[in-house]
């Protein structure tokens, strides 16, 4: 009797199942990297805002400390954004009138809040709180990157789970004194390490990792 | 025969990621119910209910908060018998001093500068008149009561700061303020913004106080 298939076949069947395993391993694999990279995670793109508020100016020209704006950071979950009425403190119609504030002024006039864009947003299933972690001495920087360089602010992290949870795990490389908390580019007198160990036992920083914490 | 079948397989398993991954604005919607966007109403979210489309609603004019209404006395408004107190009626440990002290450094230093002379970045690019020095004698001769009542309500061009720091928080402010007019020796911050306001207070004819001069300090 013929043989039912050709020799070649053989051939065949072995490229087959090795382009068989390398298409179940990779695709996701690939797939697995490509929602690490910055593109998927909207890293480092700025996004567009109404009025085109700088950091710079304020944060390095101006020297205002981030809770200045910011100011429910240290007692709230969410940072906040500044209300209007905190613009027109030095953005006054006598002071420093620009045509660049004249939506802030008719903020003012109307009631109506401005309408900035997220730029970090995490999914709704997430809990997260600034508060704790301005408290146990995570700078502004460790997550935002340094906003004082940022004409608009873009995302610095990656925000994803495993980004939280490394530094849960070990949070002391990356603690700062409480002092230093909104600080730009600020570096440890010391070895990190051993620094960040003295910190997590004098502010008693716990390594929280339980699913709860964040998933509440 | 089971190659086409696994093609179409592949293809329909995949066709949702297709979506997924579409860089549409429309993208958190399209993630098959991850729940990433629940219905509910997040801080600075959109509302289709009221007028202004906002979710977060500004209370009620005539709003008292449970703590305000409980707070008519001396600490919480500063005034007793409709005049300003003349020393702050709570007691302040070291402790809360520091407190002050980081709270001035955050919302007064801004204006009136690091050491309270009244020189500070943002006071060179205002315009006259400029945020006063909060060493003058004049300040000093004021009570304590005043400086709560300008940090509650704002005066003048000065905005109020009531939602920025508690009643509490304000009182440790005043405290450092009052340590502030008293110390002789500057930090190098201070002394910075003491040669700053003079320089720049000099130059001001509008602005009628004099400042102390650089000099009057070691
Ligand atoms: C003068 C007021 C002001 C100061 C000071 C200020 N900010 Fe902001 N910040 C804003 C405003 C207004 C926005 C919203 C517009 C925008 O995103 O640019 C904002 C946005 C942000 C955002 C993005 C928010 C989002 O949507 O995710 C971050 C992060 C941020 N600020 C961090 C900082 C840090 C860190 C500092 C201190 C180094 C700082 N800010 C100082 C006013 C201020
Ligand atoms: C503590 C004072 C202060 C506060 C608060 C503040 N600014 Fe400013 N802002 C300044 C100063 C000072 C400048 C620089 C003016 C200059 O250099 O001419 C400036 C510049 C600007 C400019 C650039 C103006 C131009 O003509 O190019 C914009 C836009 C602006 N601010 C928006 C805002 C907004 C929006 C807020 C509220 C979230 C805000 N500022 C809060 C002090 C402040
Ligand atoms: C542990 C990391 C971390 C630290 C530290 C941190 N932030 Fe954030 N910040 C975030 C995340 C995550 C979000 C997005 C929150 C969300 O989507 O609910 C955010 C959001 C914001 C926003 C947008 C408004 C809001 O509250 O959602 C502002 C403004 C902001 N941060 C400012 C600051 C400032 C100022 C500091 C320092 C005093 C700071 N952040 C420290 C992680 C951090
Ligand atoms: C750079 C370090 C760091 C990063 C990044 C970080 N955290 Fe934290 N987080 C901490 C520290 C430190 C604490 C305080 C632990 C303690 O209470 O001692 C904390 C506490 C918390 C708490 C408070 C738990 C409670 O008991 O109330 C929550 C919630 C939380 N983190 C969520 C998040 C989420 C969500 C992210 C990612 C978006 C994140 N954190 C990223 C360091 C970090
Ligand atoms: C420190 C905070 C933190 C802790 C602890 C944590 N998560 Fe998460 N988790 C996150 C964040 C942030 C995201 C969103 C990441 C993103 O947007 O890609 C997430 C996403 C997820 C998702 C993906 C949901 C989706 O559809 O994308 C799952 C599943 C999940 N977490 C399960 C867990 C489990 C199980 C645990 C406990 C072992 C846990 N998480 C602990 C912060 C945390
Ligand atoms: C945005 C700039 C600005 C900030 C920030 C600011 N001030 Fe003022 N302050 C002023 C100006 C301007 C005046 C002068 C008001 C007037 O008389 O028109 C003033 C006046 C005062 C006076 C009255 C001085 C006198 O001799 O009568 C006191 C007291 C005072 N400020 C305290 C504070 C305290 C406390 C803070 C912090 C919580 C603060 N200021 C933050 C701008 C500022």
């Amino acid at each position: 009797m013929a043989a039912l298939f050709p020799r070649w076949a053989n051939t065949v069947v072995r490229a087959t199942l090795v382009a068989a395993t390398c298409t179940l391993v990779g695709v996701p694999v690939a797939l697995m990297a490509w929602v690490r990279t910055p593109n998927a995670t909207r890293r480092y793109q700025p996004v567009a805002q109404p009025i085109a508020f700088d950091h710079r100016i304020h944060v390095t020209g101006q020297r205002i400390d981030c809770r200045y704006c910011h100011f429910s950071v240290e007692r709230s979950a969410s940072a906040g954004i500044p209300p209007s009425s905190t613009c027109v403190a030095c953005h006054s119609d006598t002071w420093m009138r620009s045509s660049e504030l004249a939506l802030v002024r008719a903020s003012i006039a109307t009631g109506q809040a401005i309408r900035w864009s997220r730029v970090n947003a995490l999914p709704d299933f997430v809990y997260f709180n600034h508060a704790i972690h301005v408290a146990k001495g995570v700078g502004c920087e460790t997550c935002h990157g340094r906003v004082d360089r940022m004409a608009a602010v873009y995302q610095a992290a990656p925000l994803t789970m495993s980004w939280c949870v490394d530094c849960h795990r070990d949070p002391a490389p990356h603690l700062r004194p409480l002092s230093e908390i909104t600080t730009m580019g600020w570096t440890p007198p010391t070895a990190q390490r051993a620094f960040g160990e003295e910190l997590v036992r004098e502010n008693n920083v716990r390594s929280l990792t339980n699913c709860t914490t964040c998933h509440r | 025969m089971i190659s086409t079948r696994a093609v179409i397989g592949l293809a329909v398993a995949f066709c949702p990621l297709a979506l997924a991954c579409g860089d549409s604005p429309e993208r958190e919607r399209l993630d098959f119910e991850r729940m990433r966007l629940q219905q509910r109403y997040d801080l600075y979210g959109k509302s289709g209910v009221f007028a202004n489309h906002q979710s977060m609603q500004a209370p009620p004019t005539g709003t008292v908060t449970r703590e305000s209404a409980l707070d008519t006395g001396a600490a919480g408004t500063g005034m007793s018998g409709g005049q300003p107190v003349a020393s702050v009626p709570v007691s302040l440990t070291p402790a809360q001093l520091v407190l002050g002290e980081r709270k001035f450094t955050i919302y007064c230093a801004v204006c009136h500068g690091a050491g309270g002379f009244g020189g500070s970045i943002v006071a060179e690019n205002m315009g006259p008149p400029r945020p006063p020095s909060l060493r003058s004698d004049s300040l000093a001769a004021r009570p304590d009561g005043y400086i709560f009542d300008v940090a509650t309500h704002g005066k003048g061009r000065m905005p109020a700061y009531a939602v920025e720091l508690t009643p509490m928080e304000r009182w440790a402010v005043i405290g450092y303020i009052r340590m502030l007019q008293q110390s002789r020796t500057l930090t190098p911050a201070q002394r910075a913004d003491s040669l700053r306001a003079a320089a720049i207070h000099s130059s001001d004819s509008l602005f009628s106080e004099t400042p102390r001069a650089a000099g009057a300090f070691p």
